[in-house]
């Protein structure tokens, strides 16, 4: 049997794309949407084992860590969103502005998933709570940053979003 | 900081931290600097310990073994920028991003000597470590 018959093949729409790919039966998805021809390398490899969140990504709308999922769990049609695809929607470019105004990214590393992160918890809870933000996104890690700015961000950006809301029920 | 007499958790709600930096020259990433320091020193004097192995390897060396702080245990950090100029820095500007550290070991310290009574000199302030220093006193006592 040579090495091509060993590989898998999936059809998933990425980030609104769809795309084929191929990919080693053992292969773990962060490795796959990391390496080219995908190269989505705003999935960071943080730890390996699902403690830091940094490799986080939304699978059919649900936010699931890239390094303990086999890529070939994934079944055709599956639909994908990481932060590559934030600037695609509303919510994802105000929370992108939002954390860049108030200074929730220094280092970036734990940035492309707190962003995702943050986007699953808006999409969850429109007004949360700062408690319910930092519920929401304790599963990723930062060392920089004190999670002070991040929450801060947030906020800004559920209140944005609620602000666009009302000023739609006014015009409507 | 509060106490949980019981099983002799710590917590910290709140942090306020004033840090003289001589002139702030990014008050976004200045305040950045400040409140991410914080964070860490209190990480140091509450869940983060490294350990070593008795041949020289690393005991805690994964995510799951050395705890980082999360989102919820991170207190509200209050951070207050002093300006007093040093003249011997650029603009008048000193170092900023070490010096949060060097506040929370001692912090957390004098907080559990000021409502226990008992004096910790390791870090991180554990409840082990309180447990033993009670029962000592206690046992000094008896």
């Amino acid at each position: 049997m040579t090495r091509s018959e060993q590989m898998l093949e999936r059809r998933w729409t990425i980030n609104g794309e769809p795309r084929r790919v191929r990919f080693e039966p053992l292969a773990r998805l962060l490795d796959v949407l990391r390496e080219p021809p995908l190269e989505l390398i705003s999935l960071k490899e943080g730890c390996g084992e699902g403690e830091c969140g940094a490799c986080s990504l939304i699978i059919d709308g649900e936010l699931q860590l890239g390094c303990l999922i086999a890529a070939a769990q994934l079944e055709d049609g599956t639909e994908l969103l990481t932060a590559e695809g934030l600037h695609a929607s509303a919510l994802g470019q105000s929370l992108m502005k939002s954390y860049d105004t108030a200074g929730a990214v220094q280092c970036g590393y734990c940035s492309p998933g707190m962003l995702l992160g943050s986007y699953a918890l808006l999409k969850r809870n429109a007004a949360p709570s700062e408690e319910q933000i930092r519920a929401g996104l304790a599963g990723h890690l930062c060392r920089c940053t004190g999670y002070s700015a991040i929450v801060e961000a947030v906020q800004r950006a559920a209140d944005e979003a609620e602000g666009d809301e009302k000023a739609e029920e006014v015009r409507s | 900081m509060e106490i949980d007499l019981e099983l002799l958790e710590l917590r910290v709600p709140r942090v306020y931290v004033v840090s003289d930096l001589g002139r702030t020259v990014n008050p976004t990433l200045a305040r950045g600097q400040v409140a991410g320091g914080t964070l860490q020193s209190l990480g140091y004097a509450l869940c983060e310990e490294v350990g070593v192995r008795p041949d020289g390897a690393l005991l805690r060396d994964r995510f799951q073994t050395y705890i980082l702080p999360t989102t919820l245990d991170a207190p509200q950090i209050d951070v207050a920028l002093l300006e007093i100029p040093y003249s011997r820095g650029p603009g008048g500007a000193k170092g900023l991003g070490e010096m949060p550290m060097s506040g929370g070991g001692p912090a957390v310290a004098n907080a559990v000597a000021h409502a226990l009574g008992v004096r910790i000199t390791d870090l991180p302030v554990a409840p082990e470590r309180i447990l033993a220093a009670m029962q000592r006193r206690e046992g000094r006592s008896s």
